[in-house]
């Protein structure tokens, strides 16, 4: 296992899975990333980033609610867990400390070129 | 329902991802997908959402899905052993890397020259093929049988395509094709250049033919007079980017008009052009092509109706008695065709319009190819079933827990396999880095689109799988046969015999190739040192074409270049030696007796044979003084003897008809190669007519060269003006009629080098496993009282047995071969015994160097370090 790092995309992923609370599965989290982000995201990327969020155990899973549209097929529901959490609020933590330290008139430097 | 029914994803999508995921992930990835599915088939349409059904399924191939990998990690199947067989080998290699490399490298050397030779061998076999009709195009030769002997032309006379067409309805159509026979200055504004390669061709060239025209309308070029056609290369040249339809140019001070651009041409097509002309053009400046049916400057393409070449042959006699059957001609035609597709390897004429190919050649080099490959996969069994013996023990360990005889072989099988399939992706990519310097080696454009085509792609997907099969068939059996109970106790020996028969091969080819290479240098060393009977060093030829000033100028010309400091003799000439002069029926009277022959003539002035340092033998030769010298000939003795004259002064004073001028014979000349000694020294003859020069020969002065051709320049524009000085060197244009012998040369070389590589390192390798082995037995030896330089000589004798043999084997068909090839030369070396000598001695030295090493280490240990450990 290579750390706990938690990249950018991973972490958007994560959110996700949080923002959805029960219902987090392939097809909601391409879905509802699709929207917030307007990126074109496709469904592989996302099942690859599940997994590796929960081989670094920032989520948990279980198979559960098979749908007609399945196929009758389960789908692996993802729930946050209590170190993925921690993870998200290390991650805001760090930008909010970064954030707090950039001064102000390098935005408005920008601003007037 | 059968709504429902139409809204699913493709079946055989779903197939794919059932197949390659695993069990574990299949559930949840197929229902995503196919939810994904709907959800999409509702957005964006059925049929965009199952093609996007497909893409994601190749999406999800990731290697943590698959299904080999995880589930048999569990599971024990066929898959599974291939794993372990895989990674068995894997392991192998990397225990034995010099080993290995020496078996992988042997491997890659012989598929890559293998990708070379076919990339040569289809270069050549598909040369002239790329014509839609080439079937039923057929080119019509001419024979001609004189007293001289026959001379089988090319050629064919101007009216014969048109004639035979109205009288003939087999005939579909024709395209007549001159080459101009003298370089040409092509001019457009100031940028002027003399040009070698100018053809002219009758309308249907573009009709007949499947060249194509990048700039210009095929149906309307070649009509008029005075319309030329570019190569993209001479477009480039003289106009640079913009386009040059509708351009003028001068040719020899015409104004031709620019009206297509050809696409770029294959390199393997005998018809080649830089300017293509109409014909129109040709027969405005020489009319009597329309009419004379016994001059042969052009060569007829016959398209013909299909399958009538037989009838149509047979109706050529009839065709001849009716127009080219006269009193005046003694000598015998005959017409005949020949398939267009064939052309490139049929016997060559007077008059072809490339070199031909070689027919044995090819099979000679389809031959090495095979014999690489064959040194390469005996290289793999010999390295095999030499390190069989430390694979003994893993083997055993396998049978105690199990393991059935098949699957040790299949084991085998699949390592050796696995060998060929590296071996030939890693000789893929030597090839592609290669090709253009092999491209460059043989001046053609390969462009390795051979890769794509689809025969050979199966070729490539066969070969590693058969070689890997047939190379590891034998070492597979070896070991399968090991008994467990034996090599788990002792060493084992086995295989020596097949060993020492392989190595015995390989030498034997080896020395075939040595053999032939050696040869085949001393021939062309040969070719380029022997005198051919003139003189050709430090002459510079400059090759005026058709232009008229530098004959209306000729004895100023003449006087001003002689006077020049570092500058010898200068002599006007139509050709020079080592080029092909016009073929000429000539008539000579011998006491009322007609003798007709077809004899080349050169028209030279009186300093030629001076110049050149050519022999008079008989007679004189040219005087400037005297006036009748004008209707004198001067010929070679191949003429004497052609003609059916005793001696040489039995010629002379014999009157002469040639090309419409008579005279006397006043000289015989020493015979010379004025030709390349392919062939023989063949009846020649010379008439003093300086309307028909093209050429100065001036000889230099030695390491003054530079400052000569400054001088010669210099007097040039004074004396002839604004036309350039077009000019080269004789013993350039000398050697290029052994280009072909030198490629070949240079490509028999490589490859025969390859496998010596391929040998030695096969041999090495060898003989590593073999000193190991007894390593222990010389060591008693030492102990008993041998001596080092005894134990050395004896481990000599043991590889020097299969060379020696080798070379005794091989020695039958190196001489078969090598004499073929020398076959076609008139003059030839013989194979003598120095010839033999040297592969022998290369051999010993071989031998001595890569054995040497092993053995004298063997010889030299302290024996207590290989008889500690038993």
């Amino acid at each position: 296992m290579k750390g706990t790092h938690l990249g950018e995309f991973e972490e958007l992923v994560l959110l996700t899975v949080g923002v959805l609370e029960d219902d987090a599965y392939g097809v909601t989290v391409t879905e509802a990333m699709q929207e917030q982000t307007g990126r074109a995201i496709t469904i592989s990327t996302v099942h690859t980033a599940l997994y590796r969020l929960e081989k670094k155990g920032f989520v948990s899973s279980k198979l559960d609610g098979a749908t007609k549209a399945r196929g009758g097929r389960r789908k692996r529901l993802y729930t946050i867990t209590s170190a993925g959490h921690a993870a998200l609020v290390e991650s805001r933590g760090l930008r909010d400390k970064l954030w707090g330290q950039m001064p102000n008139y390098q935005f408005e430097f920008i601003g007037r070129l | 329902m059968n709504s429902t029914k139409k809204i699913s994803p493709p079946k055989w999508a779903d197939r794919i991802l059932q197949w390659y995921c695993a069990e574990e992930f299949l559930e949840e990835v197929q229902g995503d997908l196919h939810e994904w599915f709907h959800r999409r088939s509702k957005r964006q349409g059925l049929t965009l959402a199952r093609v996007l059904y497909f893409i994601d399924v190749i999406r999800f191939f990731r290697t943590f899905r698959l299904r080999s990998m995880q589930e048999h990690k569990t599971k024990v199947g066929f898959g599974g052993k291939m794993n372990n067989y895989i990674k068995t080998g894997i392991r192998d290699f990397r225990r034995q890397k010099f080993y290995a490399a020496i078996n992988l490298f042997g491997l890659v050397a012989g598929f890559t020259s293998c990708l070379f030779i076919v990339t040569y061998l289809q270069d050549e076999l598909s040369y002239d093929q790329f014509h839609s009709k080439k079937d039923s195009i057929y080119r019509l030769n001419v024979d001609i049988s004189t007293s001289t002997g026959k001379l089988e032309l090319a050629y064919s006379s101007g009216p014969m395509a048109q004639t035979l067409q109205s009288e003939l309805p087999e005939v579909q159509d024709y395209v007549r094709i001159a080459k101009n026979p003298a370089s040409v200055l092509v001019r457009n504004k100031e940028r002027q250049f003399y040009e070698e390669s100018v053809i002219y061709a009758d309308p249907a060239f573009f009709t007949l033919f499947d060249f194509e025209l990048a700039l210009g309308n095929k149906e309307t070029v070649l009509k008029q007079v005075d319309e030329v056609i570019l190569s993209p290369q001479m477009a480039i040249k003289y106009f640079g980017e913009s386009s040059p339809i509708g351009e003028e140019m001068q040719f020899d001070g015409t104004t031709y008009k620019v009206v297509g651009v050809v696409q770029p041409m294959p390199t393997n097509s005998h018809i080649q052009f830089d300017f293509l002309v109409s014909m129109a053009t040709w027969i405005a400046l020489r009319p009597p092509t329309e009419t004379n049916w016994f001059w042969f400057p052009v060569t007829t393409y016959l398209q013909l109706t299909e399958n009538s070449e037989a009838t149509f042959a047979t109706k050529l006699p009839a065709f001849r008695d009716k127009y080219m059957v006269n009193e005046r001609e003694t000598s015998e035609y005959n017409l005949s065709i020949e398939p267009f597709a064939g052309i490139h390897f049929s016997e060559a004429r007077l008059g072809e319009m490339d070199v031909k190919g070689e027919k044995s050649y090819l099979y000679f080099l389809a031959a090495v190819a095979g014999f690489i490959l064959l040194l390469a996969v005996a290289n793999f069994i010999n390295l095999s079933t030499a390190k069989s013996t430390r694979r003994a023990k893993e083997i055993a360990v396998r049978k105690t827990l199990g393991a059935l005889r098949s699957e040790i072989k299949w084991q085998f099988l699949v390592e050796s396999t696995m060998y060929a399939v590296g071996a030939l992706a890693l000789a893929i990519v030597v090839y592609i880095a290669l090709l253009p310097s092999f491209s460059d080696l043989l001046s053609r454009q390969f462009d390795g689109a051979i890769l794509t085509t689809l025969p050979f792609v199966l070729a490539l997907a066969v070969t590693p799988l058969v070689l890997g099969f047939l190379a590891g068939f034998y070492p597979a059996l070896v070991m399968a046969a090991f008994e467990p109970i034996q090599t788990l106790g002792h060493q084992t020996k086995g295989g020596f015999r097949l060993r020492g028969v392989l190595t015995t091969f390989q030498f034997a080819v080896s020395s075939i190739l040595i053999f032939a290479t050696v040869a085949m240098w001393m021939q062309l060393n040969y070719l380029r040192n022997t005198d051919p009977g003139f003189s050709k060093e430090q002459t510079l030829v400059i090759d005026f074409g058709l232009n008229q000033q530098p004959i209306a100028r000729y004895h100023t010309l003449r006087n001003e270049l002689e006077n020049l400091e570092n500058v010898g003799a200068v002599t006007f000439s139509s050709h020079i030696p080592s080029e092909k002069p016009h073929g000429v029926g000539t008539r000579i009277y011998n006491e009322g007796e007609v003798i007709d022959g077809e004899i080349y003539a050169n028209m030279v002035d009186y300093q030629f044979y001076d110049s050149y340092e050519l022999e008079i033998v008989a007679g004189r030769s040219f005087d400037f003084s005297l006036s009748e010298d004008s209707s004198g000939l001067v010929v070679n003795e191949a003429t004497v003897k052609a003609m059916g004259f005793g001696s040489n002064e039995e010629i002379l004073n014999k009157e002469f008809l040639q090309w419409g001028r008579r005279g006397r014979v006043i000289g015989v000349v020493k015979d010379f190669n004025f030709l390349s000694l392919h062939t023989e020294i063949e009846p020649l003859s010379f008439q003093m007519w300086p309307e028909q020069f093209r050429k100065i020969s001036v000889k230099l002065e030695a390491n003054r060269v530079a400052s000569a051709i400054e001088g010669l320049e210099k007097t040039w524009r004074e004396v002839i003006g604004d036309i350039p000085m077009n000019y080269y060197f004789l013993d350039q244009r000398f050697n290029e009629q052994y280009r072909n012998d030198q490629q070949l040369g240079t490509i028999i070389g490589i490859f025969s080098t390859v496998s010596i590589i391929i040998a030695v390192l096969g041999l090495i390798a060898f003989a590593t496993h073999i000193c190991a082995q007894r390593a222990k037995e010389m060591a008693l030896r030492k102990v008993m009282g041998a001596s080092a330089s005894g134990i050395s000589f004896l481990l000599y004798k043991q590889f020097s047995r299969p060379v020696g043999i080798a070379f005794i084997v091989g020695l039958l068909p190196a001489y078969y071969i090598t004499d073929q090839w020398l076959e076609q030369f008139a003059y030839r070396v013989n194979i003598n015994a120095m010839m033999l000598l040297l592969p022998l001695l290369l051999l010993a030295i071989i031998l001595l160097l890569s054995v040497g090493y092993q053995s004298i280490q063997t010889a030299l240990a302290n024996p207590v370090k290989h008889l500690k450990d038993e």
